[in-house]
């Protein structure tokens, strides 16, 4: 005992420093991306009258958009959410709804509100899909812009692709059947290819949580908090990760990630980069970090954008069995994508993707878990053998999540400085509470979560996507807790 | 300072700080909801007055009147209303509500804003002064397309879109020229701000197709074949055999589309070809369906059974933009079977749905 307590003390003499100095340094890095994007987002404030999101919507020249939407079992929801796609505002956009070979009455449901007719139509082969097309529907009203592709189950990324190949507008949106977009959505992160057509290559949009909102015909009218805990703290970490987290990064002109809930590409480059990798988890990071590397590798002049304002809003887990399973196979994902692109590293070709965003990635989100995990290993036994005392440990703690928790809180204030979504006192303080108890068990928790996603990895488990079970929007704006 | 110093006096400056930015959160919010309430407040008398205003029922000019009195506090609000209604009304009912911000001196305030240090200030004005759609203000408007911020110069070229003056063509093509290694402005901005002047933009578009740059050349063939313009056709005939830049013979061959005549067939035809570049070939394709010329017909039959699947269908779709013509021979290459003969039905079966099936009632199977 006395010899593990020694071990022990004189490990934990050898990792202290490191450990503090990586906690401080991963949320001073945070932090960083937190004041950037603070800046970013007072300049979209203050440019909001002058836009020109009205002269967009009248826009003669606007580049037409192919809503990509892959369903898979998605038949609670389905008609809502295309029926809320089809009614954006924008001058021209088509719905491109891909069922991958869904087992409920997906397709059903969609051909009998739009009383669908299949065509004997051949896709063009731009992009890989292997799975067969078994069917392409359009309305019968021969106007309504919406193409239902079936094909068989292959999975989420060759859905996108068979989506890819059915459209026809130069510009793709990939978005999941279960986000709710705002209504202005398309025509806010359709704009930066119109200021600068030639450059830019990809937008992505916010994503926020849509539990506790209230849901009518497939638009958030009503904004609020879940009812429950684990989905509320959600909200805070997407508002950190999400919102300031990209858009800091996209300041910087490094962003790597853009949430396959929501993204907005050209179709001719997602052509060309041979559209998502099928047998991926990870496939909207996979795809942007492998726009950027062709794109580079090419020497092309090119800009891929966070907005910060269109919000697409999805269901997040509300149950910890979900959490654990989305939380798994994101951050496989992201340990088969850094992997994947591990030659970008450090490589001045790759100019702050290859130097800032990816290194950070791997220092800060994929090691992240292991070092944190580890630390309160240590730490926690050190204190069960007598090797630290208490008053020690808890100011480790502190430090290492106190610092996390003023972030926590920085983020917020920008939130409230600028869009102020969440209108009532109550969930204000719902909000800023969920801040600070993210860092107490979630946080630990979901870092478990994520070191067994990289543990999958390393082992070469069977990618699995795992079912996400979601309630669905009503029309009857019922509240999801 | 040992370290457990250092860690308390980190833990105590941490909590200071979450104090702090909480403190911060509740006095924000407090603070902009007592400014929206007395905003809202302030100019709540007058927002029925501003709506008979913007709606053009204020005949007699006294609900103008009674708004353009408001006091100095309450014009604020008031103001923000009328520039918001303004960019959402036209003709006599936004006539109505540029009088009112003129009658307050917003006008007068805006062009001297455009001086400004801050871009923000200038593009803002710059976009004020657009709404507003007064041809006065493009002289101060046209200096703007030079201005050293990017943001200002695109909200310029947007505003003189909206204003419409003919003069604004030339300076809007100059425009997109890079100056003092400051890019151009973007070409759909220009594009469309030419297309807001209509067709008092022609000389300017004849011009750049003839001696422009190619971004010049780009927007001026946007801009012809998205307004159709015929009396620019045979500089767009020359730019689409012609032209060195993909872009501009994709437009230019749109624009022929658009604006041409059955003589055009043929050199839209030609473009079709394999060969030529594949995005050219489609849109040339396209571009034969929008002409509609029924003599294309044999030439887009053949296209069906291309190995670019796009282009095969964009020629039945064309085909199907022939009339009888091309809708027979889609009929009979259906018939045919094939991929060739599923693309036709695909597009014969989108032509039905799209125009109703009594259309084709004498039309193949």
């Amino acid at each position: 005992m006395h010899d593990l307590r020694e071990l022990l003390a004189a490990v934990l003499r050898t990792v202290e420093e490191p450990l503090i100095g990586y906690f401080l340094l991963i949320n001073s890095s945070y932090l960083l991306l937190v004041l950037l994007a603070a800046v970013s987002l007072v300049g979209h404030m203050r440019r909001t009258r002058h836009r020109g999101a009205a002269e967009s919507l009248r826009g003669r020249l606007a580049p037409g958009v192919s809503v990509i939407m892959p369903a898979y079992n998605e038949a609670a929801g389905i008609v809502a959410a295309v029926q809320a796609m089809l009614a954006l505002r924008y001058p021209r956009h088509e719905v491109v709804v891909v069922d991958d070979g869904s087992t409920d009455d997906t397709f059903g449901r969609l051909a009998a509100a739009f009383d669908l007719v299949e065509l004997d139509r051949v896709l063009p082969a731009e992009v890989p899909v292997t799975a067969p097309v078994h069917a392409v529907a359009v309305p019968r009203d021969g106007r309504t812009r919406l193409v239902v592709v079936r094909k068989e189950n292959s999975g989420k990324t060759e859905a996108v692709n068979a989506g890819i190949n059915a459209s026809a507008e130069p510009l793709v949106a990939v978005v999941d059947a279960d986000s709710l977009l705002d209504p202005d959505a398309l025509l806010t992160v359709a704009k930066p290819f119109t200021d600068d057509p030639t450059r830019v290559v990809a937008t992505g949009g916010v994503i926020r949580p849509a539990n506790g909102c209230t849901v009518v015909a497939g638009r958030v009218v009503r904004i609020g908090m879940p009812a429950r805990w684990l989905a509320r703290i959600q909200v805070a970490e997407y508002l950190r990760a999400f919102l300031l987290g990209r858009a800091g990064w996209s300041r910087l002109g490094a962003v790597v990630l853009i949430s396959g809930a929501f993204g907005l590409f050209r179709r001719d480059v997602l052509v060309e980069v041979g559209g998502m990798r099928a047998g991926t988890l990870g496939e909207d990071f996979d795809l942007v970090v492998r726009m950027h590397k062709h794109l580079r590798d090419q020497r092309r002049d090119y800009r891929i954008v966070f907005v910060a304002e269109p919000i697409a809003w999805t269901e997040v887990p509300s149950t910890a069995a979900v959490l654990r399973r989305q939380r798994r196979r994101w951050h496989r994902g992201l340990w088969e994508t850094l992997w994947t692109y591990r030659g970008m590293v450090g490589r001045r070709r790759y100019g702050r993707v290859g130097t800032v965003a990816l290194p950070w990635y791997w220092l800060f989100e994929l090691l992240a878990p292991v070092l944190e995990l580890g630390g309160l290993v240590l730490v926690t036994a050190g204190l069960a053998v007598g090797a630290v005392g208490p008053g020690y440990v808890g100011l480790f703690l502190a430090v290492a999540y106190g610092y996390a928790i003023v972030l926590s809180l920085a983020v917020l204030v920008i939130e409230e400085l600028s869009f102020h979504k969440y209108p009532r006192w109550q969930d204000l303080a719902v909000l800023l509470a969920a801040a600070v108890l993210e860092n107490v068990g979630y946080r630990q928790i979901t870092a478990w979560w994520r070191l067994e996603g990289a543990w999958q990895a390393v082992t070469r488990r069977t990618p699995v996507w795992g079912a996400m079970a979601r309630q669905g929007f009503t029309n009857s704006g019922v509240d999801h807790g | 300072m040992n370290s457990v110093q250092l860690l308390v006096g980190s833990i105590l400056s941490m909590a200071a700080v979450s104090v702090l930015l909480v403190a911060v959160v509740a006095t924000s919010r407090i603070g902009r909801l007592v400014l929206d309430a007395s905003r809202q407040a302030a100019a709540a008398p007058y927002r029925g007055l501003l709506l008979t205003v913007a709606a053009g029922d204020d005949d007699s000019g006294a609900a103008a009147a009674q708004v353009s009195a408001v006091s100095d506090r309450a014009w604020s609000p008031v103001r923000d209303a009328a520039v918001a209604l303004l960019s959402k009304v036209r003709g006599e009912a936004a006539v109505h509500l540029v009088r009112l911000l003129d009658e307050r001196r917003e006008l007068d305030k805006a062009r001297a804003a455009l001086r400004s240090r801050s871009a923000v200030r200038r593009a803002r004005n710059a976009h004020l002064l657009g709404l507003a759609g007064r041809d006065q203000d493009v002289d101060v408007l046209i200096p703007l397309l030079a201005d050293r911020s990017s943001e200002v110069r695109m909200v310029a070229a947007r505003s003189l879109g909206l204003v419409g003056a003919d003069r604004a063509a030339g300076a809007l093509i100059g425009a997109l020229a890079p100056v003092r290694r400051r890019p151009g402005i973007p070409t759909a901005v220009a594009a469309e701000a030419l297309l807001g002047l209509g067709v008092r933009a022609l000389p300017a578009i004849r011009e750049a197709l003839t001696t422009g740059e190619i971004d010049q050349r780009v927007v001026a063939a946007m801009v012809a074949a998205d307004g159709a313009y015929s009396g620019v056709l045979p500089q767009l005939r020359d730019r689409l055999v012609n032209d060195q830049e993909l872009d501009v013979r994709m437009f230019a061959a749109r624009a022929v589309g658009a604006a041409g005549s059955r003589d055009d067939m043929a050199v839209l035809a030609t473009h079709t070809a394999d060969g030529q570049p594949a995005e050219l070939r489609r849109t040339a394709v396209a571009a034969l369906g929008e002409l509609g010329d029924p003599s294309a017909g044999t030439v887009l039959v053949q296209l069906l059974a291309d190995p670019d699947i796009r282009l095969a269908q964009l020629a039945a779709e064309a085909l199907a933009r022939l009339g009888h013509t091309g809708l027979d021979l889609l009929s009979v290459v259906a018939l045919a079977g094939g991929r060739s003969g599923r693309i036709a039905a695909v597009a014969l079966s989108m032509a039905r749905l799209r125009d109703g099936a009594e259309l084709y009632s004498g039309v193949g199977s």
